[in-house]
């Protein structure tokens, strides 16, 4: 029962800090540079939807660390770390179909994704060899 | 150019953030345990702090379906420190893994 609530926890952390990051996209993408601090924050008041999409995103980003804190007590961090290349995926597949996100389809874009979790799986793997 | 830099600077950031963390989980203090927990915590959220605005820079400049599975270098910085400075088991399969990554990774800042 406790592998189940920490799998609970940690899938509630993933679509949270998908969420975050599709979030912090949309909201960024609309605002001047942040490397020009000044004009970046003068501009948080006209382009409020804007910043609020970012404050909202970076609020979700902080309630999937205390979803992945709670998974953690309950998974070991083997099992925990995995999940997280789940929302690369998730990111990817949603940036593609949601508006408002310039990405378009690549199947190697599609391929890296699948490396790159299949890497992930393997490196949280109980060491072998070596 | 400057993209890349700016994922493998939040990379290096966001992974020593983490560090801290298993340092003031795990680590030997030498005083006081709360004050050792609050040091490196404190530290952690600094170096996260950053990151993320780091990493905010990169969301202006690059799709975020490219841009985020490119942080997955970080499982590459983590499995490599815990190596180094704790000990832990590097095995076959941890190799492979980072293998497949970086490959993936490196897919990714080719363009795709």
């Amino acid at each position: 029962m406790t592998h189940l609530k920490g799998y609970g926890w940690g899938l509630g952390s993933v679509l949270l800090v998908s969420a975050a990051q599709l979030l912090m996209k949309w909201g960024m993408a609309q605002l001047p540079a942040i490397a020009a601090p000044l004009p970046f924050l003068a501009a948080l008041r006209p382009h409020w939807p804007a910043a609020l999409a970012v404050a909202v995103g970076l609020f979700a980003y902080g309630l999937s660390m205390l979803c992945w804190f709670h998974a953690l007590k309950r998974l070991p961090l083997s099992r925990a770390y995995p999940l997280l290349s789940l929302s690369y995926a998730l990111v990817w597949l949603l940036a593609l179909l949601l508006p408002g996100f310039p990405d378009t389809f690549s199947a190697v874009r599609l391929l890296a994704i699948g490396l790159i979790v299949v890497g992930v799986g393997l490196v949280c793997a109980t060491p072998r060899g070596g | 150019m400057i993209d890349y830099l700016l994922i493998l600077v939040v990379s290096l950031l966001s992974c020593a953030g983490q560090l801290c963390q298993k340092q003031a989980a795990s680590g030997v203090p030498r005083g006081s345990r709360r004050r050792h927990l609050l040091v490196w915590l404190s530290v952690s959220l600094l170096l996260l702090g950053l990151a993320m605005l780091a990493w905010l820079a990169v969301l202006q400049r690059l799709p975020v379906g490219r841009a985020y599975p490119m942080l997955s270098l970080n499982f590459v910085l983590v499995a490599l420190a815990a190596r180094w400075i704790w000990r832990e088991a590097l095995g076959s399969r941890q190799l492979a893994g980072i293998v497949l990554i970086v490959a993936g990774v490196a897919l990714l800042g080719g363009g795709a």
